[in-house]
């Protein structure tokens, strides 16, 4: 059943003469969608319309999209409008996708390389790759990067020396296949072959009539071509959202050619949306201006205000992040979370930390507890994170904790390979449910204790081991890492609202704040010094995360630089980024700033 | 859709079955040979209304075969397998999840112990009991690939006719009448529209009975209630209120819908006045009309407990078109009809074992399985329904059979469950295969056709027998390298017919060849090994034997009934002086073969007079079915 919340946003979006055009679309549509145009909110809306209106029990949908976090989203959204998890509802990343809809139903049929059954999904690959760095004798690290985006796309690909260039996917695919493994790329890779047998095609369209998938500018030519066969070979009803020029993550063999590809193909029905909800006209003006795929953005609800400040080095843009620009933040009653610094890399990042904990300002650096950035993507991460606000009885700033998601999620990362009767669910909610309670909580004790605690009550090592060994890996790096926190330190290090964030200008991707800070912005770090100047794909690349980056404020975006940069320990002085002095114009100076 | 397999583990009377099925499946087999078990277990996996405490199951769920089944943690589990949904698109989307090959899912249902508790109890010396078990269904081959029932029952379903139901009561009763789901379902009936004929019939209910209630005459009648009430009772606080009008919400009116029935409009009457066989055939009706949107397996156990004969025929053949259909009978009338014996799936119970042969994996050709067809259509499906069978080659020996068998055992062989089966010829291989296969004992009762002017390679005569090479055959059709072997246990040292290994049985005149010469130094060897194959044969033909066996005066008598005296005479004079038999079979054939031993079973004679070769097939066959 529809909820009111549905109605209303559907109701909403019939104010908006673009976002009705895909409510009401019937055939293959593509939206090019700027930040803030409310794309997700549209496509999730699409999704509950077409369950609630134009798909009948068993058939579904598919919800394709590139993170754990954002399907987490899209199943928070869905649920608020009163579409309940069933048969045939897919919403999950397009690696799960090829698992559960490709890989296992049809491997014993079609695929003899190895027992996908029994192999285990690994995210870790370090040490396989090494295996075939070793074994080639391969050692330069540029030649290490390109063997890595070759691992991504040789299916795809033609090669000079074709014979060579099977040899060496043999090898790395077998190093896999040897212990029993198998990594995201290698799923897309089978799922593609399998893929080619119209019988497997037949059997995805009977499930997803429609299949909807979001972020598109990030798909790899591995995606692309799974998604081309469907296209080609099968009636499903594709709803396809993206914005070329927020593709970011080259480095992962995505590209946007392959969205503009199908943007351009006459099957689909192109929909632009032009309205932004997030930020006000000129920035968004003035980045049309640099980008290349240019899309006029008319501002709608709130508006940005840009600010610069030139200092004489980083250590001084941090100072007066510190000392001028929060003070003035805080007077005007913006918390601290809402306020995002954003950094290049941990060339940058390292000296912010330093600079942020001499002047004891508190602040959430995600990498620095969760060392690997795919364990921002983490369920286990995600899950600890709520147990222990829920326990403390605190909220998430972007969902409700309740006890029936903790066990959803209790059940689906440590019990996923169990056959579970009703009684021993049962069983296991009770356990969960005591155990979290039982805990009195003094809120110094130490956050290890706690996670020992959990362990002997509900054995999640052991459990891990079984269900889901890459994020056993994850949960003893967090446990290193986090020694010497109480736990109300951790429970404030996530999720505290007087910190400020320290993110990326990568991983902001999708996120927003009211304040988003950009230091470091030195021509040489945007774009970076190493890029050479005829390399115009990864320049554009440069300017869609800058274009990323600004496009996270909401209130206000401040930007500082000092017209120089140090490689090498020598001092390049190149003066701010080029792109910054492109959109100047649009920024008052911070000094102004009230 | 259909079920195209179904394989049973350790269930009840099923310790270890898997058959093939056709789109149909008729179910034929003795009384307690586990027909309703059967259905029961597909129940288990398909059935969407069975409670789900039913899918718990007992002790005695388990074979009986299995000692200590729960103690030891047996598993108990069923298999169905699906094909032909491809194109359902609502099916596809399911069983895609399910599937072992192309176009052909797998459902199973396991009740097995759960594993923790199972190595929890190993380590402390404990037994298992029942409550340390739990069901699941997987799908495909893997049973981690687990799934909820409801995932795959929302779609499709299983409904049963029991064979005892109580139909007048099932339909006065609005829970269990079919009416309730045709009137209920939306895809049967608009609801909305019905909904509104219900709001009117309120509505018009209403206005009739307050101009009753209005009435002068019930007022009156009303008043004087009140004034007894106040005046005797002395209570004044209750108002009585008469009225015909009950509580006219719409889902109680639907409620009091009943069928009725009739000739015509002035002669309706209720179903407790109608025949029981009509009930039936409404009931039925109205079953099949409500289970026709969905997807769903439809079985009835035994049709024929409620139907005529002939409407058991109707009924089957109409109701066969929809749905996959799954009946028990013992019906053979019913299993006449059946268009292709494919359909049938029969039980055999040994001890408390059950066998069950599915006629689906046969492996026959379709002239083969035409010609058995045909023979069934004509003789009821008789053979599939006995105990044992013997396989004659003509009317003569279909009429003598039982007659010897009765003087023999003094007992009917229709008493003993066995039939005589008459293959109009000598091509008794299609038959051998069935009974083999649907494991029936049988005895095959033939004419040798020894023949003594055959003559071998080098031109010398020798006593050749058709009987013996057609019986060779027979035994090589279920065993397939029995000839080759004979071939070489014997023959090896002819040079002429070492032939490699294949070839013979491709080559049937080389066959020949060797048993002719064959049988020119064994024949009472291969007539040994005929019999110990069941096979029985005379020298020549069984009128000959009888004649042999002291008949002489009875086929005298036959023929002087028959021709003229002249002719009768020379007969006479032949029969004394040894006819040659060609000769007696042309006599027999001018008279009728079928005709002539109707004659001679009239006036049989004494079990001395029985020839050998029958008494003892028909020895062997009684020692088969006892």
């Amino acid at each position: 059943m529809a909820t009111e919340f549905y109605n209303k946003c559907i109701e909403e979006c019939y104010s908006d003469q673009e976002q009705i055009k895909v409510l009401e679309s019937g055939t293959h549509t593509i939206i090019k969608a700027g930040p803030g145009s409310g794309k997700t909110r549209v496509l999730t809306l699409k999704a509950a319309k077409l369950l609630f209106e134009n798909v009948e029990k068993p058939r579904g949908v598919a919800c394709i999209t590139y993170t754990n976090k954002a399907t987490q989203e899209l199943k928070n959204r869905l649920n608020l409008y009163g579409i309940e998890y069933r048969k045939n509802l897919f919403i999950d990343t397009i690696h799960k996708f090829c698992i559960n809809n490709i890989l296992l139903p049809f491997s014993d049929l079609y695929s003899n390389k190895c027992d996908i059954q029994k192999c285990k999904i690994v995210k870790n690959l370090t040490r396989y790759y090494n295996e075939f760095f070793d074994y080639f004798s391969i050692t330069d690290k540029s030649t290490k990067d390109s063997y890595k985006k070759f691992f991504k796309e040789y299916k795809y690909k033609q090669y000079k020396n074709q014979e060579k260039a099977k040899q060496a996917y043999e090898y790395y695919s077998n190093i896999f296949f040897s212990n029993n493994c198998l990594n995201f790329d290698l799923v897309l890779d089978i799922a593609n072959e399998i893929i080619k047998d119209d019988y497997v095609c037949k059997c995805i369209e009977a499930k997803y009539p429609y299949i909807l998938i979001d972020e598109y500018q990030d798909s790899s030519i591995a995606m692309h071509t799974l998604f081309k066969t469907l296209i080609d070979k099968t009636n499903i009803i594709f709803y396809i959202v993206g914005d070329p020029d927020q593709a970011i993550y080259g480095f992962t063999a995505s590209s946007p050619e392959y969205y503009n590809e199908l943007y351009e193909s006459e099957i689909f029905q192109k929909i632009e949306f032009h309205k932004n909800y997030r930020t006000q006209n000129n920035i968004f003006t003035v980045v049309k201006n640099f980008l290349t795929n240019t899309q006029q953005i008319a501002a709608v609800n709130t508006s940005t205000s840009c600010y610069y400040k030139k200092c004489s080095n980083l250590k001084e843009q941090i100072e007066y992040i510190i000392s001028n620009i929060l003070p003035k933040l805080d007077d005007k009653g913006i918390k601290r979370r809402d306020v995002c610094i954003l950094y290049r890399d941990f060339h940058s990042e390292n000296p912010i930390i330093e600079i942020l904990n001499e002047n004891n300002v508190n602040f959430v650096d995600s990498n620095k507890v969760y060392v690997d950035k795919d364990f921002n993507d983490s369920d286990l991460v995600t899950f600890i994170e709520d147990i222990v606000l829920w326990s403390l009885g605190k909220s998430k700033q972007d969902k409700e904790l309740t006890f029936k998601q903790l066990y959803a999620d209790y059940i689906r990362i440590f019990h996923k390979k169990k056959i579970l009767s009703f009684d021993d669910r049962k069983e296991l909610k009770v356990n969960l449910y005591k155990t979290l309670t039982d805990y009195s909580f003094d809120e110094n004790i130490m956050f290890l204790d706690f996670i020992t605690y959990i362990n002997t009550q509900l054995n999640i090592e052991k459990l891990l081991e079984d269900n889901n060994p890459d994020e056993l890996e994850v949960l003893k790096s967090i446990v290193s890492k986090t020694t010497e926190y109480t736990i109300i330190q951790f429970a404030e290090y996530i999720e505290s609202e007087n910190s400020i964030r320290l993110l990326s200008a990568h991983s902001s991707k999708g996120l927003e704040y009211k304040v988003v800070i950009i230091p470091d912005l030195e021509d040489g770090r945007y774009p970076s010094w190493w890029i050479s100047s005829d390399n115009k794909n990864e320049l554009d690349e440069e300017r869609r995360l800058l274009f990323v980056a600004t496009t996270r404020a909401k209130d206000y975006l401040f930007i500082l630089y000092s017209g120089f940069y140090i490689s090498n320990d020598r001092k390049w002085e190149k003066g701010p980024s080029r792109y910054f002095n492109e959109i100047k114009s649009m920024f008052a100076d911070a000094d102004n700033f009230t | 859709m259909h079920i195209s397999k179904i394989e049973i583990k350790n269930y009840r009377n099923f310790k270890d079955v898997s058959f093939s099925t056709n789109s149909k499946m008729v179910i034929i087999g003795e009384n307690k040979s586990g027909k309703t078990n059967l259905i029961q277990a597909i129940r288990l996996v398909l059935d969407d209304s069975l409670p789900d405490s039913k899918r718990y199951l007992e002790k005695n769920d388990f074979n009986f075969d299995i000692n200590n089944p729960i103690e030891n943690g047996e598993e108990i589990t069923i298999s169905i397998e699906f094909s032909d949904f491809s194109d359902d698109k609502e099916l596809l989307s399911i069983f895609c999840d399910y599937l072992i090959a192309k176009d052909i899912a797998k459902i199973t249902y396991k009740y097995t112990p759960k594993s923790e508790i199972v190595e929890k109890k190993k380590k402390i010396g404990e037994k298992l009991s029942i409550n340390d078990y739990m069901y699941y269904f997987y799908g495909g081959n893997n049973t981690l690939n687990v799934i909820y029932k409801n995932e795959f029952l929302s779609i499709l379903r299983m409904r049963t006719l029991d064979a005892i139901r109580d139909v007048e009561n099932d339909m006065e009763l609005w829970s269990k009448s079919p009416l309730k789901s045709l009137l209920t379902n939306d895809k049967i009936i608009n609801q909305e529209q019905l909904n509104e004929q219900l709001e009117k019939i309120q509505n018009e209910i209403s206005d009739t009975t307050n101009s009753f209630k209005h009435s002068d005459i019930i007022k009156l009648l009303q008043e004087n209630i009140d004034k007894y009430l106040k005046d005797v009772a002395g209570v004044s606080t209750i108002k009585t209120n008469i009225n015909l009008e009950g509580n006219t919400d719409a889902n109680n009116i639907l409620k009091i819908i009943k069928i009725f029935s009739g000739n015509n409009e002035h002669s309706i009457h209720s179903l407790s006045q109608e025949s029981l066989g009509l009930n039936n055939l409404l009931y039925y009706s109205l079953f099949m009309l409500a289970e026709k949107p969905f997807k769903s397996i439809v079985a009835i156990e035994e049709p024929e407990a409620h139907l005529h004969p002939h409407l058991q025929r109707m009924v089957f053949k109409n109701s066969m078109e929809n749905h996959p259909l799954i009946l028990t009978t013992h019906s053979q009338n019913l299993v006449n009809t059946i268009s292709d014996i494919r359909d049938i799936v029969i039980l055999n119970n040994y001890a408390n074992t059950t066998k069950i042969s599915s006629l689906a994996n046969l492996n026959m050709t379709d002239i083969e399985l035409k010609n058995i067809q045909r023979y069934l259509d004509v003789n009821r499906s008789e053979i599939l329904f006995a105990k044992g069978v013997i396989l004659v080659e003509g009317i003569a020996e279909e009429y003598l059979m039982p007659q010897f068998a009765k003087k023999l055992f003094g007992q009917d062989l229709d008493q003993m469950g066995i039939s005589v089966c008459s293959v109009n010829g000598t091509h008794f291989e299609d038959f051998v295969k069935l009974l083999n296969y649907i494991h029936i004992p049988f005895v095959v009762v033939t004419d040798g056709d020894n023949n003594a002017s055959t003559k071998d390679f080098n031109g010398q005569s020798f006593l050749y027998s058709d009987g013996i090479v057609r019986g060779l055959y027979l035994i090589n059709e279920t065993n397939s390298d029995f000839i080759e072997n004979i071939i070489t246990k014997y023959i090896s040292f002819i040079p002429d017919l070492k032939v490699s290994n294949g070839s013979i049985t491709a080559n049937k005149d080389l066959r020949r060849k060797g048993i002719k010469l064959l049988q020119k130094y064994k024949l009472d060897l291969f007539n040994r090994i005929l019999k110990n194959n069941g096979i029985f044969l005379n020298e020549t033909t069984l009128e000959i034997e009888l004649l042999k066996n002291g008949y002489i005066q009875h086929f005298k008598n036959i023929f002087s009934r028959y021709f003229s005296e002249n002719k009768c005479n020379l007969i006479k004079e032949e029969l004394d002086n040894q006819i040659a038999p060609d000769k007696l079979i042309g006599y027999i054939e001018e008279i009728g073969k079928g005709r002539f031993a109707q004659e001679l079973s009239i006036s049989m004679l004494d079990t001395d007079t029985i020839p050998n070769y029958i008494k003892e097939a028909l020895s062997k066959i009684r020692d088969k079915v006892i």
